[in-house]
């Protein structure tokens, strides 16, 4: 009678809706775990990378990322600690990578990479100009700004080292170069003078003339006036 | 109606209507009364309610005790409306100087003129009974007095004309009376008896000894019927003269023989 | 009388006088003529008329004359008296003659020119003589030819004549017409149509004929055989008549001419007529001279024999045709033809006057010298005449033959007239003749005198009395004395004391009253007073002992003494003096006209047996009878107290106010009326209209006139006499008492049904009387109903449904005088609440047969014909509603077990599954979601209770036969509870059958979709990702 069918009908409904929004739910669930993979890969592609900076040239997280970093990995595990992903702490570590950390790690990447840029930069302005292959001085200068976004700091741009690689040796690189030209101070200050475009006459010394002459550089200079 | 000014609405029929649903109920109350005789659902326009319980308290069938209406007449007294019509010239009597009473009289000893007036409502008959009895007789009296006349039998209506002829009223009152049958009664002694129950008939029959037409065609009737029995005797001392006839007994009146009336 | 002999002798006694009586029975009934006139000129001065002669003054001085010549014309109107005399001459003559006189008396006997003939021809003294054969050849003519043939004859003998005149006609008068008048007059005649009009039966060729041919009847042939006025009278519609029939135009000429020209026809006719000897002549074969001729060879035998002659024409008209010629023989003076010998001649010519005067010859009527003339009105003034004529009748007929004639042999000596013997009639009036006298039974003077007056004057000569008044009351009085006067004569201009009286008496039948007041009053001297004479009782002038012989009871009167002179003696005038009610001053009443008219009109109706009343609305004395119905009717409605005699004033009132539906009507009456009492022909009833009457014409329209306190006793008592009729006649019809309320309140408590105003009441029987007195107005709101239903409560509840409440409410409504309806009831509670119990517990069904449909009046058989039409659909009704219902029930049951509910809250829980389903179907978006009604739901809800108990009536109508019982439970409406649950559960189920079939088709989908759920949901690559992190973090920190 009726009400045996409705009964009947309501539970049947009730199944129902539990079949379609499990269904609905498995495809979440995929959806959540690709989701989750997807976080946790990236989020471990950056603490490698952290890892990697940090071993090539000593970048430091500052302490907040590293509480960061650590709140994160120890959340994503608790996404997880239900056995299935749940969405919403998902969600929110995802805001907290997004917003937070990752920014935090640009930001600071950002920073530490100018900070270690720049003598290599100001070595090269000061040296680069000595330097006889030209091409390898562009490709370390290339190789150099490219790191200079955390983002691509992992990518292998030929398939082999990684950009923060190049970045290292590039550094080291100019090093040598730098080592290499014998530099002293007074020829230092003498070569940025001239990239700054401040080098005056009287600042030629002997010695930097003999500098000159021995590395051979003479027809890397020339005088010119002053521009008013 | 019997006591104080006469109204037109409290109707013989209406009267004993208002006993019957006394009498069927136990205890019944005025208003409950009143829901009877006029219908709530129904009834539109004025009560006349008042007038009939006034007419019927007059007639002494019902009072009112505590709210509650009860009959003073046991329904086993009153059977029927020929019952009713007993009692209430029973009870005529008793409103002596009364307007009813006073104008009844007046009119049963107009005899003939009566016919003069095309309606008991005529001006000229309204100020006749206005002066005889020295109070204002309107119109709705005089319809009201129309309507317990010829009840009570009295005479006829015709119209609004009224016949004056006795015979109902002397009948019931014969009922009432219960003389006994087949006995010559003297005429003097008749009318005594007849006074118990009939003086508003027959008081003020002028001259002395005449009867009015009202009477005498009650007694012609009773006569004619084989009801009673009227009796010349050339050697009575009394005789009663009865309003002239050429038609009916005309003799004058020694005895009466009551024979039994139907 | 002599009973006897007059049983023996009356018929031939009252023969007429022209077929031939015996001598002394007409001698014996002979009343001397005492008022003759004798003159020598033809027309009466006033002069003359004061001296009168009698008949034996007449006789003697006719036939003192011995010698001479003598003509006398005896002249008179048609039956005055003429040929009596004549005969009455002839009659002495005969007896006191001389031997040598010898008397021809031509009778009248048949009154045609042959019988005249035959007369003259057979007396025996032409038998003898010489020229036997001759008279007998002329006493033959036109006796064998055919009647067309002998009329066209005379027709033609006419027009031949006219045509070979010269216009003079054979007079010497000189040119009467003009020629060509003459000419025109006879293409006229000659003309068809003309001719069909004058050979008319009673026209003047007919009569004509008449005069010639035999008579076989015993009819006084008086009409003259001539052509009169109006034979050539021409009116407008015969010439043109002429013209279509394409008349010669001669005759239309002429027929112009006489075209309303009064003057001309005149002239016309007398020429005409003037033809008519000659043309009788020649068609009967006899020359002028013919009877002429035989009076002159009579008289000259005779005068051989020595006699002489004296001739009696009873009536010269009879010689039509040769009249003239006759007359001059007659007037032949033998002293001027001595050569001739005649003997001396008496002529003694009878001739009425219009005869006289168109018909003989002026230079005849010259010769004329002596004149008796007859008047007309013998008996006016003359009352002893009249009754010495009734006298002589009367004791004619009780005398034997043989003693007449005994008398007349004894030359019928006045002296020696005999008298009858009395067997029968003592004490009745007598005529005083000499010292003797002759009993006038059946008669009295009075009786004499009233009858004599009834008479129109045409009718007072002697033969019209013997005929209409001797001869009926003779037989009467002898075939049947008890009855005796059988014959009614209206009384006019009387004084009505005695009639009432006798009408008053009780003991008396209607007959004997009307015969005794017939009686009184006109054998009578119509008083009711009493006086002796001679130790003998004088009832209104007749003596006791009449009474008595005729079976009539005797009426007490005033007594008084003898009138000193009884009016016996009152002249006999013109005026009818009778008629002076004046004098009446006994009682003064006002004789209107209409009044008395009508009172004929009712005598005749109590009188006569087979006298149907006349009742209708046009004739004069009839209208007022009508009125007298009416105002009867009236009246009755009026003073009857109809709620004394327990008839409800509504009843009364449908009664009277259907037309043509009286209460009383007269008996016998012209226009059939069905009534309740029907007045019979009494003189009771007599004196019931008659108070009517009065107070109609007289009082107008009031009972203010003289004696109508009489006219009301009498109508009082009646009206106490018949009151149980009439009151029957309200209430009942054809033995059945009239139930007009019973079904109209049968019929309004369907209406309160149908409309849903008894649907707390389980049976008919339930039902209370009270809920009649509430407004009760029709319903309009809607229902579940069938329209079977619905069209019922329709047609109950418009106008007529109205009315059929109306008289439920109205007919125990006691209201003043006769106010029809009014909204101001004034209940007869007790008896409309005993009356409603009736109906009630009659369960308002009724067979055919109960419901009075055969009830002749209308206004009450609509209530059985407006309650029949509802119990007519009643069945119809319910079968269609059961059914709906029971759909519906079945829609529910579908879904429900009926047996599973208890209560209402069974019903919500019901509803509240049904929108637990639909808000579940709503969050799982099924499509049948939308089908939720919220209102229906909510309403289904809130109704429960009426769905529960729907459902049960359901459940009970089903178990339901009597169909009232049925309709009480349905009119509760369960359909429409039933509604609105059927139609949700219908819709909730067929959701769900949608419902489940979406289910099935969505999880196939679900099921195909979902991958398998073996992803391993350990997240281990992940977690050792992680824990890498961490690891590292933990190194860089």
């Amino acid at each position: 009678m009726l009400i045996e069918e409705i009964q009947k009908s309501i539970k049947d409904l009730k199944r129902l809706d539990k079949v379609e929004s499990a269904v609905q739910d498995a495809e979440k669930k995929n959806q959540n775990d690709a989701d989750y993979s997807a976080i946790v890969a990236d989020f471990w592609r950056s603490i490698k990378t952290v890892s990697l900076a940090h071993s090539l040239l000593s970048f430091d997280l500052s302490d907040d990322s590293i509480e960061h970093a650590t709140d994160i990995a120890n959340r994503l595990e608790d996404v997880v600690a239900a056995g299935a992903v749940d969405e919403e702490e998902l969600k929110e570590v995802k805001q907290q990578i997004n917003r937070k950390f990752n920014p935090s790690l640009t930001r600071e990447w950002k920073d530490y990479y100018l900070r270690i840029s720049s003598p290599v930069r100001s070595k090269i302005a000061t040296v680069g100009s000595l330097v006889q292959d030209q091409n390898k001085l562009s490709m370390i200068k290339n190789r150099i700004a490219n790191a200079s976004e955390w983002t691509g700091l992992s990518l292998k741009d030929d398939g082999n080292q990684t950009r923060l690689d190049w970045l290292k040796m590039s550094i080291d690189e100019v090093d040598k170069i730098e080592e290499e030209l014998n530099l002293t101070e007074e020829i230092k200050n003498f070569v940025i003078a001239v990239t700054r475009k401040k080098a005056k006459v009287v600042d030629i010394t002997p010695s930097i003339i003999e500098w000159i002459n021995e590395e051979k550089l003479g027809d890397n200079f020339v005088i010119e006036f002053k521009k008013i | 109606m019997f006591v104080g000014n006469m109204v037109t609405e409290a109707i013989p029929a209406r009267v004993y209507s208002l006993y019957k649903i006394v009498v069927s109920k136990k205890e019944i109350t005025r208003a409950e009364v009143q829901k009877c005789i006029e219908p709530e659902g129904i009834y539109e326009g004025n009560s006349y309610f008042a007038a009939i319980f006034k007419a019927a308290t007059e007639l002494g069938l019902v009072e009112i005790q505590d709210n509650i209406v009860i009959p003073l007449i046991p329904k086993e007294e009153i059977k029927g409306i020929e019952d009713f019509k007993k009692y209430v010239i029973s009870k005529m009597d008793s409103f002596e100087g009364e307007q009813f009473y006073e104008v009844t009289n007046i009119i049963v000893n107009l005899n003939e003129e009566i016919y003069k007036y095309r309606s008991v409502a005529d001006t000229d008959l309204l100020n006749l009974l206005s002066n005889q009895i020295g109070k204002q007789i309107t119109a709705p009296m005089a319809r009201g007095w129309r309507f317990w006349a010829p009840f009570i039998g009295l005479g006829y209506v015709n119209g609004m004309a009224f016949l004056p002829n006795a015979y109902i009223y002397v009948k019931n009152i014969l009922k009432i009376l219960n003389i006994e049958k087949n006995k010559e009664i003297a005429i003097d002694e008749f009318m005594a008896m007849l006074g118990k129950y009939g003086k508003m008939l027959t008081s003020n029959m002028q001259p002395e000894r005449n009867m009015n037409l009202a009477l005498s065609s009650a007694l012609r009737e009773l006569h004619d019927n084989g009801e009673i029995e009227l009796k010349y005797s050339s050697d009575a001392k009394n005789r009663w003269i009865l309003f002239p006839s050429n038609e009916a007994f005309n003799d004058q009146i020694a005895s009466i023989i009551v024979k039994g009336v139907k | 009388m002599n009973l006897e002999i007059a049983k023996k002798r009356y018929k031939e006694v009252f023969l007429p006088d022209v077929i031939d009586n015996s001598k002394g029975d007409f001698l014996a009934k002979h009343v001397p003529m005492r008022t003759l006139y004798y003159t020598d000129h033809a027309e009466l001065t006033e002069q003359d008329k004061k001296h009168p002669v009698s008949e034996d003054r007449i006789f003697e001085t006719i036939f003192s004359e011995k010698n001479d010549d003598q003509f006398i014309l005896v002249k008179g109107a048609s039956g005055a008296g003429k040929s009596h005399l004549i005969r009455w001459i002839s009659t002495m003559l005969e007896i006191s003659k001389e031997d040598d006189e010898i008397v021809i008396p031509i009778r009248r006997a048949d009154n045609t020119l042959k019988g005249t003939i035959r007369q003259l021809i057979n007396h025996p003294v032409v038998e003898n003589m010489p020229n036997k054969e001759l008279y007998k050849k002329m006493a033959s003519a036109s006796t064998t030819i055919p009647e067309i043939e002998l009329k066209n004859t005379i027709y033609y003998s006419f027009v031949n004549l006219i045509d070979s005149d010269d216009g003079g006609a054979g007079t010497d008068e000189g040119r009467i017409i003009s020629n060509v008048d003459r000419r025109h007059l006879v293409a006229l005649l000659q003309n068809a149509s003309f001719k069909e009009r004058l050979m008319n039966e009673s026209g003047p060729i007919d009569r004509i004929y008449m005069k010639i041919a035999e008579n076989k009847t015993l009819e006084v042939n008086d009409k003259v055989a001539k052509y009169e006025e109006e034979d050539f009278e021409i009116d407008s519609a015969f010439r043109t008549e002429l013209i279509s029939n394409g008349a010669d135009e001669k005759a239309r000429k002429i027929a112009d001419k006489l075209l309303d020209n009064k003057e001309f026809v005149l002239k016309i006719t007398s020429y005409v007529n003037k033809f008519r000897e000659r043309v009788i002549q020649r068609c009967t074969g006899l020359e002028p001279g013919d009877l002429s001729q035989v009076i002159d060879d009579v008289r000259h035998e005779l005068f051989k024999k020595g006699c002489s002659l004296t001739i009696l024409i009873e009536d010269i008209t009879a010689a039509s045709g040769v009249d003239n010629s006759l007359l001059d023989a007659l007037l032949r003076n033998r002293k001027g033809y001595s050569d001739k010998e005649l003997c001396r001649i008496t002529a003694i010519v009878g001739v009425a006057d219009g005869y006289y005067i168109d018909s003989i010859r002026s230079n005849t009527k010259g010769r004329i010298k002596q004149f008796v003339n007859v008047p007309d009105d013998m008996y006016d003034g003359d009352y002893e005449g009249l009754v010495e004529f009734f006298a002589r009748y009367l004791n004619t007929v009780s005398l034997e033959t043989n003693v007449i004639n005994d008398w007349i042999d004894a030359h019928a000596e006045k002296n020696a007239y005999p008298i009858h013997q009395v067997t029968i009639g003592e004490g009745w009036d007598e005529y005083e003749i000499g010292d003797k006298s002759i009993n006038l039974f059946p008669f009295t003077k009075n009786a004499i005198r009233f009858l004599y007056q009834r008479q129109s004057v045409t009718q007072r000569n002697p033969r019209a009395l013997m005929r209409n008044i001797i001869e009926p009351y003779v037989k009467d009085a002898i075939e049947d004395l008890q009855n005796y006067p059988k014959k009614r004569n209206t009384l006019e201009g009387y004084d009505p004391k005695l009639q009432n009286v006798i009408y008053n008496r009780p003991d008396l039948s209607d007959d004997i009253k009307i015969r005794l007041v017939q009686f009184m009053y006109i054998w009578g001297n119509g008083k009711d007073v009493i006086y002796n004479e001679n130790g003998k009782k004088y009832i209104a002038g007749l003596p006791e002992n009449i009474y008595k012989e005729l079976g009539l009871p005797i009426i007490d009167g005033k007594i008084i003494e003898k009138p000193k002179s009884v009016d016996i003696e009152q002249v006999l005038s013109k005026d009818d003096k009778l008629k002076t009610t004046k004098k009446n001053s006994e009682v003064q009443r006002v004789e209107n006209e209409k009044v008395v008219l009508a009172l004929k009109e009712v005598d005749k109706w109590i009188e006569n047996k087979d006298y149907k009343l006349s009742i209708g609305a046009t004739t004069k004395s009839v209208r007022p009878l009508n009125d007298v119905r009416k105002n009867i009717n009236d009246y009755l409605y009026e003073v009857i107290d109809w709620t004394s005699e327990g008839v409800s004033s509504d009843a009364v009132s449908k009664r009277r106010d259907t037309k043509n539906k009286f209460l009383v009507s007269f008996e016998r009456q012209t226009m059939q009326s069905d009534s309740a009492i029907e007045l019979p022909a009494s003189i009771e009833s007599r004196k019931i209209i008659e108070g009517f009457l009065r107070w109609e014409e007289i009082g107008k329209k009031s009972w203010d006139f003289p004696g109508a306190t009489d006219y009301l006793y009498r109508i009082q008592c009646w009206t106490e006499k018949i009151k149980p009729q009439i009151v029957d006649a309200i209430l009942y019809y054809e033995g059945k008492k009239i139930e007009y309320f019973t079904f109209a309140t049968a019929a309004e408590y369907y209406r309160l049904i149908l409309n849903g105003y008894c649907s707390n009441f389980q049976k008919a029987q339930n039902l209370s009387p009270e809920i009649l007195l509430r407004k009760n107005e029709p319903t309009s709101e809607e229902n579940g109903h069938v329209k079977t239903w619905n069209d019922l409560k329709k047609m109950i509840s418009g106008s007529e449904g109205n009315e059929n409440r109306m008289t439920v409410l109205q007919y125990y409504n006691l209201p003043q005088g006769n106010v029809k309806s009014s909204t101001n009831y004034e209940y007869d509670f007790v008896s409309f609440n005993k009356a409603v119990r009736k109906v009630i517990n009659n369960g308002l069904v009724y067979t055919e047969e109960q419901l009075q449909l055969d009830d002749p009046f209308r206004k009450r058989r609509i209530s059985s014909e407006y309650l029949k039409k509802i119990l007519e659909k009643i069945d119809t009704v319910v079968d269609d509603e059961k059914q709906l219902l029971a759909e519906k029930v079945a829609i529910i049951s579908k879904y429900i077990d009926l047996d599973d509910i208890e209560d209402e809250d069974d019903i919500k829980e019901i509803i509240t599954f049904i929108k637990s389903f639909y808000n579940q179907a709503q969050k799982s978006h099924i499509s049948a979601a939308i089908h939720m009604d919220n209102g229906l739901i909510n309403s289904c809800n809130k109704n429960a209770s009426n769905i529960l108990s729907s459902l049960n009536v359901a459940m009970q109508v089903e178990e339901i036969s009597e169909p009232v019982e049925a309709l009480l439970r349905l009119s509760k409406d369960p359909i429409k509870g039933l509604s609105d649950f059927a139609r949700l559960l219908e819709t909730v189920g067929n959701d769900i059958i949608q419902t489940t079939a979406e289910i099935e088709l969505r999880m196939r989908e679900s099921i195909g979709n979902s991958d398998n759920d073996d992803e391993n949901d350990d997240y281990c690559e992940t977690k050792e990702l992680l824990d890498e992190c961490k690891t590292i973090i933990e190194e860089v920190k």
